[in-house]
């Protein structure tokens, strides 16, 4: 009887699969560059501490970097309450995404775990904040903020102040953050929360359909845009100029307020009672229709599309421009989801021939604050100081979602900025379109109630070319000014 | 014999100990809930005034003479005739057709129970890209069959979108109603249908005189039940319009979340509820009168 050998690998294969290894390893080897250490030290005034920090730079290799951030106050002596096992971290999926680089960061600095309790919609977390709220639940720490709900939260005190916070580490936000976003997170002198990134539209613009229309630059105004969309649609160069987002949601208040300003309009007159409804709200509204029913620039399905909607004809090459958030910067020149994204340029929002309003787009800024039950406030707080600590994590918004961080140091230091301008062109027009942005009345406390009321008055305007716009008008003010006599405002 | 009141949970202690977790349950998590509801709607509790006064029926009157809760009313009622008017003549037709012998059949009612075992939220996502104004199926069938008005908004024009969404609704639930009447048809006795035969009635008479008559319960299990579903639809308003073009499709759940959740009204939301459950009881009342 024979012997059965076992069955196994020979010894040849492993020394061919080892032959084979090698060879692999000597011609990534020579394509792939070797780790570049690169040691940079950079002094920002706010904070008494220095950390050092590894930046991933490129594929091939990191760059060590020591941020030297010095004291603008004295920072308060603190004896730290004890260190939870965790803090909870309440989000949404989209958010979540950039999140959990600084939750991972800090689990590994501090020992503490991080946990998220996610939602699918940015909305859910208005909801279920108000609900545990409501139900004086003290199940989170950190709480996603969206700037329209900061008059609701305050007057609730759903939020921790954070002055007292900054105060005691010694920190001025104000030199730390860009100080428009200190302005935007603060109410009544108290700061609620703090903004990780700049949100807001800017212009698209397909740069080779504008060629071939004669065009050698983008539109600076709304009215010129009209124009050139007109002179596209003739030469049949696109089947409309834009689609825009007027479905009823959050986004036509947006485009309210957007157009509003673009015109010289304002929210409130100088006594702080609602006057939208003057010459300029007229114009603004006017022009939002007309763009559908008079000039026919944009397709009649305007009033049915949401913001992620209208991007669909730019980058199916059916429209020329628009005017969209910055998030879609990305998307737009990806070529995988981009018909045209090798032709879609970026350019500041248009501003007004009418008003002399060089350009005008609207705040959409998210941010995160501490829960005002939280049982951990100290360490909530150490948490969202970790982005100041971690500029390396903060501009990961940048691989995430497309769009700047909050940080002054990653738009000023060009060991942070060169990098990003060269890989995102569109960078810079974010940080620069901020100068020129206005904002949704989120300062009143019954913002709810009135955004519901606006969509369905605005979309009732756009729907229908035959509404009274100054009627339409005066009836939002009315309902506007009743809302706020109720809520004691 | 007649047995005192004691006896009898002496008697029925077993079956009372076993129901005990079960009541206790609902005692926790109905009871409770919905008695702490309706004492809301009695005061003027709202997250952004912490006050809690009791202040009697003024929510009840604040409501039932409120244009957009009437508005809403009427919407629901809208959105609830319609779809039955089309979900039970297309489901009991195609039971009918499922309930005569041809091969395949098997396959045939396993596959039309496809969308009624797809999950609201997907069915929604599902009809949102078929109604898509610039990308969507409808239209893109419409422009392939060379209809020059392709560009029809199906979402965001007043006069559609309700219809639209009521056929987003219908595809989904046809096949629930298929299958409580085709078990309603199979349970009755071939018998009949030969009698009937030999006495000379027609498949008209044969339909209208044995099959709807006997089909009495499952109409009115199924009127509950639909009743019930359309009266507090909600989710597939929120995905598909946000209750819009303008407040064309707000229902009377949507407007109840919307007090609640996005305007902080408690009290107002609650007392909406409230009057949606008294409504549904005085229709489930009338139905079972009526037809049991």
């Amino acid at each position: 009887m024979s012997e059965v050998k076992p069955k196994g690998i020979s010894a040849s294969l492993v020394v061919i699969a080892v032959i084979i290894a090698l060879i692999i390893g000597v011609v990534a080897g020579y394509f792939v560059k070797p780790v570049e250490l690169i040691k940079e030290t950079v002094t920002v005034p706010g904070i008494e501490k220095t950390v050092t920090t590894t930046i991933e730079k490129t594929v091939a290799g990191t760059i060590e970097k020591t941020v030297t951030l010095t004291p603008t106050a004295i920072a308060i002596p603190f004896t730290p309450p004890p260190k939870p096992e965790k803090i909870v971290v309440q989000a949404n999926e989209w958010n979540q995404m950039w999140m959990k680089y600084l939750a991972e960061s800090f689990e590994k600095e501090y020992g503490i775990k991080v946990e998220f309790w996610s939602y699918v919609h940015v909305e859910d977390l208005h909801t279920k904040t108000l609900a545990a709220y409501a139900a004086k639940s003290s199940e989170f720490d950190v709480i996603g903020m969206d700037e329209q709900w900061r008059g609701e939260y305050f007057k609730l005190g759903v939020l921790e102040p954070l002055n007292k916070y900054f105060e005691m580490e010694g920190i001025d936000p104000y030199k730390v953050y860009e100080p428009f976003l200190v302005d935007a997170s603060t109410y009544k002198g108290q700061q609620l929360y703090v903004l990780t990134r700049i949100v807001l539209p800017f212009l698209f613009y397909n740069e080779k359909m504008l060629k071939e229309a004669g065009y050698t630059s983008p539109p600076t105004t709304w009215e010129e845009l009209v124009d050139m969309s007109k002179v596209m649609m003739n030469k049949g160069i696109c089947k409309y100029g834009t689609a825009l987002p007027f479905a009823k949601a959050e986004g036509l208040v947006c485009q309210f307020t957007m157009f509003l300003h673009a015109f010289g309009g304002r929210w409130f007159n100088e006594k702080g009672e609602w006057a939208f409804n003057d010459d300029a709200g007229i114009k603004a509204l006017t022009f939002m229709r007309d763009m559908i029913y008079t000039y026919k620039i944009a397709p009649t399905a305007s009033v049915e599309l949401n913001d992620r909607q209208v991007f669909d004809p730019l980058g199916a090459g059916d429209s020329a421009f628009s005017v969209n958030w910055n998030v879609f910067s990305k998307t737009a020149t990806d070529p995988t989801v981009s018909k045209e994204a090798e032709n879609i340029k970026v350019a500041l929002a248009p501003g007004t021939k009418a008003a002399g309003v060089k350009s005008m787009s609207v705040t959409g800024f998210f941010g995160w604050g501490i829960y005002s039950l939280s049982k951990n406030k100290y360490w909530a707080w150490k948490f969202l100081l970790h982005q100041i600590m971690h500029p390396e994590i903060s501009i990961k918004h940048y691989d995430i979602y497309g769009v700047p961080d909050s940080l002054k140091i990653t738009h000023t230091d060009p060991f942070y900025k060169d990098p990003i301008e060269k890989k995102y062109y569109w960078a810079p027009y974010a940080v620069e379109q901020v100068r020129y942005a206005a904002s949704r009345p989120g300062t009143i406390t019954y913002y709810g109630e009135w955004t519901t009321m606006m969509q369905e008055e605005l979309h009732k305007v756009l729907l229908d070319p035959t509404v009274d716009i100054k009627s339409a008008l005066d009836r939002m003010v009315e309902l506007s000014r009743e809302m706020a006599r109720r809520a004691g405002s | 014999l007649k047995l005192s009141p004691f006896s009898f949970f002496l008697n029925k202690k077993t079956e009372i100990l076993f129901s005990f977790p079960a009541l206790i349950l609902i005692f926790f998590f109905i009871f409770i809930p919905i008695s702490w509801g309706l004492y809301i709607s009695f005061t003027d509790y709202s997250l952004l005034n912490p006050s809690f006064h009791f202040i009697g029926l003024k929510n009840y009157m604040e409501v039932l003479t409120s244009y957009n809760f009437l508005k809403s009313i009427l919407t629901t009622f809208e959105f609830m005739v319609i779809s039955m008017l089309i979900e039970f003549p297309i489901g009991l037709g195609i039971a009918l057709l499922l309930n005569e012998e041809f091969k395949g059949k098997k396959i045939t009612v396993a596959l039309s129970l496809i969308p009624w075992s797809i999950p609201m939220v997907v069915n929604s996502l599902l009809w949102l890209w078929i109604y898509d104004p610039q990308y969507g199926l409808l239209n893109g069938i419409l422009y392939w069959l060379g209809i020059k008005e392709y560009n029809k908004l199906w979402l965001g024009n007043p006069q559609i979108a309700m219809f639209a969404l009521i056929i987003a609704d219908s595809w989904q639930v046809i096949p629930f109603h298929v299958l409580f009447f085709l078990a309603g048809l199979q349970s009755i006795p071939k018998t009949y249908y030969e009698a009937s035969a030999i006495d000379g009635a027609n498949s008209l008479k044969r339909f209208f005189y044995i099959t709807l008559p006997l089909l009495k319960r499952v109409f009115l299990i199924l009127l509950l039940i639909r009743t019930v579903h359309c009266i507090k639809v909600f989710d597939m308003i929120y995905l598909m319009t946000n209750g819009g073009p303008g407040d064309r499709t707000t229902t009377m759940a949507f407007l109840a979340y919307l007090e609640t959740f996005d305007h902080l009204k408690m009290s107002i939301g609650n007392t909406e509820a409230i009057i949606m459950s008294f409504i549904l009881i005085i229709l489930g009342t009338i139905y079972i009168m009526t037809l049991y």
